[in-house]
């Protein structure tokens, strides 16, 4: 491809913020890139982003802005992602410092626009949120209905006692 | 909230954002709550991105999270990847090949040894693809976390089986005389249908040794298929502690693992057999497949019993 690096283009928050962007930044999002190649002329007509607002989808350009250069996920991606590890870069980390809201825009606003590393830096801090506590402690934290029925809970309760005793 | 779809290119000129703006009108109070609670929805709720929130969850972790509720339990039973991380469906042996250079039996400086000392699944003298001769190659696979441990020293056997296969500890909480292992009585427990290796490999070699009044070092042998569920080791620990009503203490489980044969089964079960009748048939199952075991010679021969019958 040719360097495009100075390239800029126009993003529309939800909210109908107009935010102006190195279009290098902006492709970080699957969904960006495919439009702007889509639409033919970067720069001139702006690009709606529906679902996410201003301030969510600023959080957004500045992850990808620290994350430009990184190299474009390849097909093996996949494969070594499974490795459960729930290690964070420590900028990510740093990033993901924020309340349980914006952590949850995060999550949705990159599962919207297509930004994988992203979405899964967002799902690891989640993972790491939950690691060590018990269901209600969960429930607790996200706020998440229990739909059990007491007699279904217990039967998945007895399945997995063994686990949960040590 | 379920059914949020990525948008495809260029789909959304006239569409106006609406779902998020919508709890703005009334009291701040109940929009934050509320606004919280859709979005803890629009995570928790959609499939993809539970699971994707899920893979990354330690196995114990993964184990309580069905519990959290229904739509949590449905994702981590439906999907198959966490399945398998679960160890309850097979995972396919798509690792590649790693290239072991030099001898692994040799006391190279680079490492050769410390390569072979992670988990192994296949092992080969010739790369199954191209034959290249002179090296070694690996698959590695993963052990059921749970239960099994891989021992990094072990004064007898280490030394030796280091060199070409595992050695795997069941953990010590799962080697308690059986009326201790209250944990195991449950015949709903999830643990009796998970797989103890991942990927499976074709078999296994499975070495027991328990202590007993009556000899003080008892091994088993035996070869097992890949399939072996958790179940299926915890129904042997017990079938042996039956046999030999003398057992005090379990002592250590070795498993080792291999392909296509690199060990072969010793004729008979149960056979009584010393350490270091036990230590030669590794050293001439390796000369076999072609390994030349630098260690045989440093088999401590003073104390080794007199027992010309084997290799």
């Amino acid at each position: 491809m040719a360097s495009e690096g100075e390239q800029t283009v126009k993003l529309v928050s939800s909210d109908n913020v107009e935010i102006v962007t190195e279009r290098k930044v902006a492709e970080r999002s699957m969904l960006i890139k495919n439009m702007i190649e889509d639409l033919g002329a970067p720069g001139e007509e702006p690009i709606p982003i529906m679902n996410v607002s201003e301030a969510v989808l600023r959080k957004v350009l500045e992850w990808c802005t620290h994350h430009k250069n990184d190299p474009a996920p390849s097909q093996d991606d996949d494969a070594d992602s499974r490795k459960k590890t729930t290690d964070i870069e420590d900028w990510d980390q740093k990033f993901m410092q924020v309340d349980q809201e914006m952590l949850f825009e995060i999550i949705l606003a990159a599962n919207y626009m297509d930004i994988k590393a992203l979405l899964d830096v967002g799902c690891k801090t989640v993972a790491n949120m939950i690691k060590g506590k018990s269901p209600e402690e969960i429930r607790k934290t996200f706020n998440i209905q229990n739909d059990f029925t007491p007699e279904e809970e217990d039967q998945i309760r007895r399945e997995n006692e063994w686990a949960e005793d040590r | 909230m379920a059914g949020r779809k990525r948008v495809q290119q260029g789909s959304a000129e006239t569409a106006r954002p609406k779902k998020q703006q919508k709890t703005h009108t009334t009291s701040s109070v109940i929009t934050r709550a509320g606004k919280r609670q859709n979005l803890s929805n629009a995570v928790f709720l959609t499939t993809e991105l539970l699971e994707n929130v899920l893979r990354f969850l330690p196995m114990k972790d993964l184990l309580i999270s069905q519990r959290v509720a229904r739509k949590w339990r449905a994702v981590i039973n439906e999907s198959k990847e966490l399945q398998q991380a679960l160890f309850m469906v097979p995972r396919e042996a798509d690792t590649a090949w790693e290239i072991v250079t030099g001898d692994p039996l040799e006391d190279d400086e680079d490492g050769g040894r410390e390569i072979l000392a992670i988990n192994t699944v296949n092992m080969t003298k010739d790369h199954p693809d191209t034959q290249e001769k002179d090296k070694v190659y690996v698959r590695h696979g993963e052990l059921n976390p749970m239960f099994f441990e891989q021992r990094t020293a072990h004064r007898d056997f280490w030394q030796l089986l280091k060199d070409g296969c595992i050695i795997f500890h069941l953990k010590k909480e799962y080697q308690r005389p059986r009326a201790q292992r209250t944990w195991m009585k449950r015949p709903e427990a999830s643990w009796r249908k998970m797989l103890i290796l991942q990927p499976p490999t074709q078999q296994f070699w499975y070495h027991f040794v328990c202590k007993s009044k009556s000899s003080p070092l008892r091994y088993d042998d035996e070869i097992w298929n890949s399939d072996m569920t958790v179940a299926g080791v915890m129904d042997k620990i017990d079938e042996i502690e039956r046999l030999d009503k003398d057992v005090f203490s379990f002592g250590d489980h070795f498993m080792s693992i291999d392909d296509s044969g690199l060990f072969c089964p010793l004729e008979g079960d149960q056979v009584e057999i010393d350490k270091w009748t036990f230590r030669r048939r590794i050293l001439a199952t390796f000369e076999r497949v072609g390994l030349r075991a630098r260690t045989q010679p440093k088999i401590e021969e003073a104390n080794d019993p007199v027992d010309s019958s084997e290799v």
